[in-house]
């Protein structure tokens, strides 16, 4: 009888998680930037879509179309001691902390980095019939989906650091000033 | 002019090349039974006479007196006749008058054409094979290479320089046409299901049988084989045309009748033209018995004139054989991908991508697959010592000059290639004036030492005009040996000067090139911890010397076997880090399948999946190079396609380089240019489901590939569990590891479940998984191998 019961359950569990709905996730900002050698990080906003199961966030990561020496992707939200729930239909919204450890991930820039990267933060998480912080939980019993994931679109841009935009810019004026004396003897010969 | 035939022109050769048979055309018949030369006139101060004194046919012949040298002879001239590129077959009879010694009669044609005359040897007769006694038929094939010569002359010769002779009946005929497109490419597919498809026997009998059949219920057996020669044929005059390239594959097998027998099968070409016959192995023996069907397959081009062309199956003895499943197919002519993105415009943001360049790599789609996708070159061979010094004096450019004058006009970058050197270095630069070979001594070291500064002097100043194209030279190639205890490769450049070739090599360049040229030290194997100790200590005794070396080049002939890209990074900071400032290129990357097998005998037998390995390891040096952050500031590419490589011998196929045969892209490509179009680049795994009891609790992981192709060999490579929440308690593992899953078709899923024994965890124990994966052999996947990890990472998973 006990067993029945659990194939009942399971089955209805193959059931909901055919019906479970798509979390979606919001980068805040979606692009990043810092210093080569400095690191910066996603904040997000994390909806469960599902009007009937609680959303157990159980990692991210930075997927890319091709690796990077670029710098490194540390999953903040995964990673917590606490548990991060979501219930049915409920929304978590987050900036990115460096200090308090907040955001979905961090991604820390090699010295040398020099660009932008583009690629895509993918959370994972699974679905439970029951609040896993609830009394009586049983995750053998109330789990829906094992492995779901919602994904964002990201970049990180490893900005130039304030001396190289001091250059940049002494370079811009320094050229807009030989452009203005190129065209100031042309005029005058014009004039002539 | 009776005799000679003015129809023929060029036009006419083109237009038999593309009618493609056995039609023949006369350019030449001489009788000289009109009594006069019929054109023919002296070479050299001999007398020509028309001669009713002997005739192999009618009443007359040409006989010529008064020789003194073995050149003397009569000649036609042919100017304008013959077509380059075109064979012809040239025929004469000779006879010596009574009396004369027996001796050698040959034909032969002086062309002159680009400013040079040359002497061609069209046939000859035997030692002593024109005699006075009879008539004796000469005759040989003769073709020449554009361009059209200024001059053609056919001469008549003998080994005997004062012998007369008459000759006769002289002919010359067009064979064949300047090979071209061919007038058909279907080409041959035999199966035998009902009859013998045109297939006969050659010194044998052939039926269909059912006995035994590869494909279908029927095959073609041959019996009653006259010799080892005899088997089945199949005329492929209009299959096979000369100049075109085909694959062809054939199965073999004894019959049961030979029990434990095998016998060598190979398959084989009879070029018959004119009157001429040869014959050419077009697929290697291959051991065949009773027992299984063995294909015989190869590409084999077409480069034989011919009248008729007949395609046939032998072996070494005269057993019965069965023959199945025959296929002939045309291959097309080589040709680029226009549409690519270029491989250096890819990396332009790390370093120039060079690839080699050699006589047949800069013309036609070769050199425009190089100007493409590559923006710097090296010569493959043509700076090497010998290649421009063979003998001592005497310099030859003319390949390097053509090399750098192509790179020069599509505007790439040049690397030197090499100046000193143990290997492609003649004899000469090691022995004394009367050829023998030095020994050490304070003379031998100083000769060898000039001869070194004489033969860089001479290189350099001759590319002095050029130099700004180049920026790099190879001055001193693989000195080291780490098996001697003093680092030190046992050369005659050693041996006979100690150190002193490779200081010398570089204070010679130094003081020849501009500072823009950097020189460099090359070796293979840099990143074997002996050799690049004894490469550390090369390097620190150069600059302690002064010597003026500024990189080490390192060249990267690797295999999928080793060094890992890992080693490579490894390699290459710590040479930085000992040398800072040192420049380090990859002067010669090419990856061969293997060093311990599995080889391939053919091209073709290179599997997909190994092509998968070979494109997912490209892009992980690649990744490594430039994670290496501007420390190697050049890549150089040792072979533009594989149809042009070092490694590929006659038994044993490669593809180390990044484009086939055909010349289009490889994976190997892709993992340079786009890693997110290798095989199965889009693999990712999940937890698919969680079922059992807790002490069998089965996790299902899911393995989906989104493409763009198979992803090949997907294994699961490990699982660990690291508890995070609840009770401490020890799960366990009870699934072998590493799971094979076998390969993964573009839009499929495969799946494997790991057992796990949860008993003493509690049901809200919570646990961080790992489950690395990988595919290709690890190349896609595995950090090892220099991948980014692929692998199903979890936190807070319950049982």
């Amino acid at each position: 009888m006990k067993n029945n019961f659990k194939l009942l359950c399971a089955a209805a569990a193959s059931l909901l998680a055919t019906a479970a709905q798509a979390a979606v996730l919001t980068l805040s900002p979606a692009a990043i930037g810092a210093e080569p050698g400095q690191t910066a990080g996603w904040g997000f906003s994390l909806l469960n879509d599902d009007a009937d199961n609680y959303l157990l966030v159980t990692g991210s990561e930075f997927t890319l179309a091709a690796p990077s020496a670029f710098g490194s992707y540390a999953d903040l939200l995964g990673a917590r001691a606490d548990w991060v729930i979501l219930a049915p239909l409920a929304t978590l919204t987050e900036a990115y902390d460096a200090l308090l450890r907040t955001g979905v991930g961090e991604f820390s820039f090699a010295p040398s980095a020099d660009g932008r990267l583009s690629g895509q933060v993918l959370l994972h998480y699974a679905l439970f019939s029951a609040d896993p912080n609830g009394l009586g939980f049983d995750p053998d019993q109330s789990l829906v989906d094992p492995d779901a994931s919602a994904s964002a679109r990201a970049s990180a841009t490893a900005l130039p650091e304030p001396g190289t935009w001091s250059l940049v810019t002494l370079a811009g004026l320094l050229a807009l000033r030989s452009r203005r004396k190129l065209r100031f003897p042309s005029s005058s010969r014009s004039t002539a | 002019m009776l005799g000679l035939i003015k129809s023929w022109r060029a036009a006419g050769a083109l237009l038999f090349g593309l009618c493609g048979f056995a039609a023949q055309a006369q350019v030449v018949q001489s009788t000289w039974e009109d009594g006069t030369a019929q054109g023919w006139s002296p070479f050299g101060n001999v007398t020509l006479t028309s001669s009713t004194a002997a005739a192999h046919a009618g009443s007359r012949s040409l006989l010529t007196t008064g020789r003194t040298a073995t050149y003397m002879g009569p000649s036609l001239n042919l100017t304008g006749q013959l077509a380059p590129n075109a064979t012809y077959q040239i025929t004469a009879w000779a006879r010596l008058p009574a009396g004369t010694p027996a001796t050698q009669v040959k034909l032969s044609m002086q062309r002159t054409a680009g400013g040079s005359t040359s002497y061609d040897s069209v046939g000859s007769s035997a030692a002593t094979g024109v005699t006075d006694g009879a008539w004796t038929q000469i005759t040989g094939l003769y073709a020449f290479a554009e361009p059209a010569p200024s001059n053609l002359v056919l001469y008549i010769e003998s080994s005997s320089a004062t012998a007369p002779f008459y000759i006769d009946d002289v002919t010359v005929v067009l064979v064949s046409g300047a090979p071209g497109l061919p007038p058909n490419t279907t080409g041959l597919s035999s199966t035998f299901e009902g009859s013998t498809q045109g297939w006969f026997g050659r010194g044998a009998t052939v039926a269909t049988t059912s006995e035994s059949a590869h494909g279908g219920s029927q095959s073609l057996q041959a019996t009653g084989r006259q010799g080892t020669w005899a088997g089945p044929a199949y005329d492929v005059t209009n299959v096979m045309f000369n100049g075109s390239t085909y694959k062809v594959s054939a199965w073999a097998k004894l019959p049961a009748s030979a029990g434990a027998a095998t016998s060598q099968v190979k398959i084989s070409l009879q070029r018959d033209a004119g009157t001429i016959t040869t014959y050419h192995t077009v697929i290697n023996s291959t051991a065949v018995g009773s027992s299984a069907w063995v294909r015989l397959n190869g590409t084999y081009s077409v480069a034989a004139a011919n009248t008729k062309l007949t395609l046939y199956v032998e072996s070494g003895d005269t057993n019965p054989m069965l023959i199945d499943d025959v296929q002939v197919s045309y291959v097309p002519p080589p040709s680029i991908e226009t549409n690519l993105p270029s491989v250096a415009q890819s990396q332009l943001a790390y370093f120039p991508v060079g690839n080699i360049i050699y006589s047949g790599g800069i013309s036609g789609v070769q050199g425009d697959l190089v100007t493409k996708h590559f923006n710097s070159v090296v010569a493959e061979n043509d700076m090497k010592w010998s290649a421009l010094q063979a003998q001592q004096g005497v310099f030859t450019y003319t390949n390097a000059d053509a090399q750098v004058a192509f790179a020069k006009a599509k505007g790439l970058k040049l690397r030197g290639h090499t100046l000193a050197w143990h290997e492609q270095v003649p004899a000469w630069v090691f022995q004394d004036a009367n050829g023998q070979a030095l020994t050490p001594s304070p003379a031998s070291k100083a000769l060898v030492l000039q001869r070194e500064v004489d033969h860089i002097t001479n290189v350099l100043n001759h590319f002095a005009p050029s130099v700004a194209s180049f920026y790099a030279w190879d001055v001193a190639n693989e000195v080291v040996d780490a098996s001697q205890a003093d680092c030190m490769r046992k050369s005659s450049w050693y041996l006979l000067t100690g150190t002193d070739f490779i200081d010398t090599a570089f204070r010679t360049a130094r003081a020849l090139l501009p500072a823009h040229v950097k020189l460099y030290y090359n070796d293979y194997s840099t990143t074997d911890t002996a050799k690049l100790a004894c490469i550390h200590k090369l390097v620190a005794g150069l600059k302690a010397r002064g010597a003026p070396i500024d990189g080490v080049g390192h060249q990267m002939h690797i295999s999928l076997g080793y060094p890992s890209p890992v080693a490579v990074g490894n390699m290459v900071r710590s040479l930085a880090t000992a040398f800072p400032g040192l420049s380090q290129q990859v002067t010669e990357m090419d990856i061969k399948v293997s060093d311990n097998g599995p080889f391939y005998a053919t091209y073709e037998d290179i599997p997909a999946a190994v092509h998968a390995q070979l494109g997912y390891a490209w892009r992980n040096y690649f990744n490594t190079f430039r994670q290496l952050n501007g420390l190697i500031d050049s890549v150089t590419i040792w072979g533009q396609a594989d149809n042009h490589t070092w490694l590929t011998t006659g038994s044993r196929a490669e593809a180390p380089v990044l484009f086939d045969q055909s010349l289009k892209a490889k994976p190997a490509y892709w993992g340079i240019v786009d890693a997110s179009q290798l095989p199965g680049a889009n693999l990712t795994g999940s937890i698919a489901s969680k079922a059992g009891t807790a002490d069998a609790r089965v996790w299902t992981l899911s393995f989906s590939n989104a493409g763009p192709g198979t992803a090949y060999g997907v294994r699961l490579a490990g699982f660990t569990l690291r508890q995070t929440g609840g009770a401490a308690c020890t799960p366990v593992v009870r699934t072998s590891l590493p799971v094979s899953l076998g390969d993964i078709a573009a839009g499929t899923t495969a799946s494997t479940g790991v057992t796990i024994d949860f008993t003493g965890c509690a049901a809200l124990a919570a646990f961080a998984v790992d489950a690395p994966f990988n595919a290709a052999n690890g190349w896609h996947g595995d950090p090892a191998k220099g991948s980014p990890a692929l692998t199903i990472s979890r936190s807070n998973q319950f049982r």
